[in-house]
C-alpha cells in the first residue's frame, strides 16, 4: 500500500516542479525503468516537455490508472475526448514527449490522431492542414505521382 | 488560406498555443522518421503513398512503415484490367517496402489470372518474418480459388493468420507454426482431409468451431 502513495518528482524544462504518485508516473515506462533502477528519488528533469505538456500527459496517465475498472468502451470514450480536445500544434508537443517518456498508450493515441487528419484528405489539403512546404518542381510532383498512380488514381 | 485550415483543426481547442504564428509552422514534417512512420501506420499503405507527394521530407518515409495494407477498388469487381493494375500496385509496394520484417500484412482483392504473381507476395510476407497475414480473395467466379504457398505453413514468426473466402486450403507437408495464436478460416475450400488434419494437427485440443 506504501509503495502505491510514494510521489514522484518530475521537473519540466520551463520550471514547473510537478509531484506525481509512483501508480500514475509508472505509466511512463521511462519513469518505471527508473524507479527500478532506483534513480528515481529526487527530481527527475525532463528535458524539452513543458510544464503545460507535462501536465496533460499526467493527466492522461490519471485518467488511466483512475479508469483501470472502467470499461473498454468508456476508456475508448475519455481517450477520444481527450485527443480531440488538442489543437496540432499540443498534438505535435504531445507526440514527441509520449515517445520520450515511452507511454505507449498515448503515443498510439496521438499518432492514430494525426493518421485520422490525414485520412481521407487529399495531398494538397494535407499540406494546407499541416503547413508543409511543397518543395518539389511541378515535373517532380508529376513523376511521383505518375509512379505511385494506383494511390492517385483509384477511389475506394 | 493555409490559416484558415489550420484553425479550423483548433476551433473548440480549449488548451496549447493559439497565435497564428504557433499554428502556422510545419511540426510534423520534423519529426523523425521513426514516428512519422508510426502515424502511417495507423492509415492503408495506399493512404500513406499518397503522402509521398507532399515533399521530398515524406518521399520515402512510407516505404519503412512495418505494416502492409492493401484493399483493391470496387471497380475491381468489373474490370479485369484494373485488377491486373492493382496487382503491379502490390508488387511495387512490396519492392519499395524496406522492412526486414513486417508486424502485419493485410490483401483484400480481387483475384487476377496470374496465381504465381500472387502467391510470390506471400512468399515475400514469409521471408519477411510476418506476424500476422490476412488475406480475403474475391473474384473467384472467374479465377479457380488460390492454393497459398506451403512457405505459409512454415512461418516461423507467424502469430496471426486470417484466410477468408476465395482460398484453397492444400497442405501437401508438416505444418510448422510455432508462434500461431489466432488461426481464422472463413468461407474457405478444403482440398482433402489430410491437409485439414495436418493444420489442425496441433491444434486440434484448441479448436473451436463456429458454425455458420
Amino acid at each position: 500500500m506504501a509503495s502505491t502513495l510514494k510521489k514522484i518528482i518530475l521537473k519540466s524544462c520551463d520550471g514547473k516542479i510537478l509531484e506525481v504518485e509512483e501508480a500514475v508516473a509508472v505509466q511512463s515506462q521511462m519513469i518505471k525503468n527508473m524507479i527500478e533502477d532506483d534513480c528515481a528519488n529526487e527530481e527527475i528533469p525532463l528535458p524539452d516537455i513543458t510544464g503545460e505538456i507535462l501536465s496533460m500527459i499526467i493527466e492522461y496517465c490519471k485518467m488511466h490508472v483512475d479508469g483501470e475498472n472502467n470499461s473498454n468502451n468508456e476508456l475508448i470514450a475519455r481517450d477520444a475526448d481527450f485527443i480531440t480536445r488538442v489543437d496540432l500544434n499540443t498534438l505535435y508537443y504531445l507526440i514527441v514527449a509520449a515517445n520520450f517518456l515511452n507511454v505507449k498508450s498515448l503515443l498510439d493515441l496521438t499518432c492514430q490522431r494525426v493518421a485520422d487528419i490525414i485520412k481521407g484528405k487529399s495531398p494538397e489539403e494535407i499540406r494546407l492542414t499541416f503547413n508543409i512546404k511543397n518543395d518539389f518542381t511541378p515535373e517532380e510532383e508529376e513523376e511521383i505521382r505518375k509512379k505511385n498512380a494506383w494511390a492517385f488514381d483509384y477511389k475506394d | 488560406m493555409a490559416n484558415s485550415a489550420c484553425q479550423e483543426i483548433n476551433v473548440g481547442s480549449k488548451r496549447g498555443r493559439s497565435s497564428d504564428e504557433a499554428i502556422c509552422v510545419d511540426r510534423i514534417s520534423r519529426l523523425p522518421d521513426v514516428l512519422i512512420q508510426h502515424i502511417l501506420s495507423f492509415l492503408s499503405t495506399k493512404e500513406a503513398m499518397t503522402t509521398s507527394v507532399l515533399s521530398k521530407r515524406w518521399l520515402w518515409v512510407w516505404t519503412s512503415v512495418p505494416i502492409i495494407d492493401l484493399q483493391d477498388t470496387p471497380s475491381c469487381r468489373t474490370d479485369l484490367n484494373i485488377r491486373f493494375r492493382f496487382g503491379q500496385f502490390v508488387t511495387r509496394v512490396l519492392i519499395l517496402n524496406k522492412m526486414a520484417s513486417l508486424d502485419k500484412f493485410c490483401l483484400k482483392f480481387n483475384l487476377v489470372d496470374h496465381p504465381s504473381h500472387v502467391t510470390t507476395w506471400f512468399r515475400d510476407a514469409v521471408s519477411r518474418d510476418v506476424k500476422e497475414l490476412d488475406i480475403t480473395i474475391h473474384g473467384t467466379q472467374i479465377f479457380p480459388f488460390l492454393k497459398l504457398p506451403f512457405a505459409l505453413f512454415t512461418a516461423r514468426t507467424l502469430q496471426v493468420l486470417k484466410l477468408s473466402q476465395g482460398v484453397e486450403l492444400h497442405v501437401p507437408g508438416p505444418v510448422s507454426l510455432p508462434c500461431l495464436k489466432v488461426l481464422h478460416l472463413v468461407w474457405i475450400k478444403y482440398m482433402n482431409d489430410e491437409s485439414v488434419s495436418r493444420l489442425f494437427a496441433d491444434y486440434v485440443h484448441t479448436v473451436r468451431h463456429r458454425p455458420t
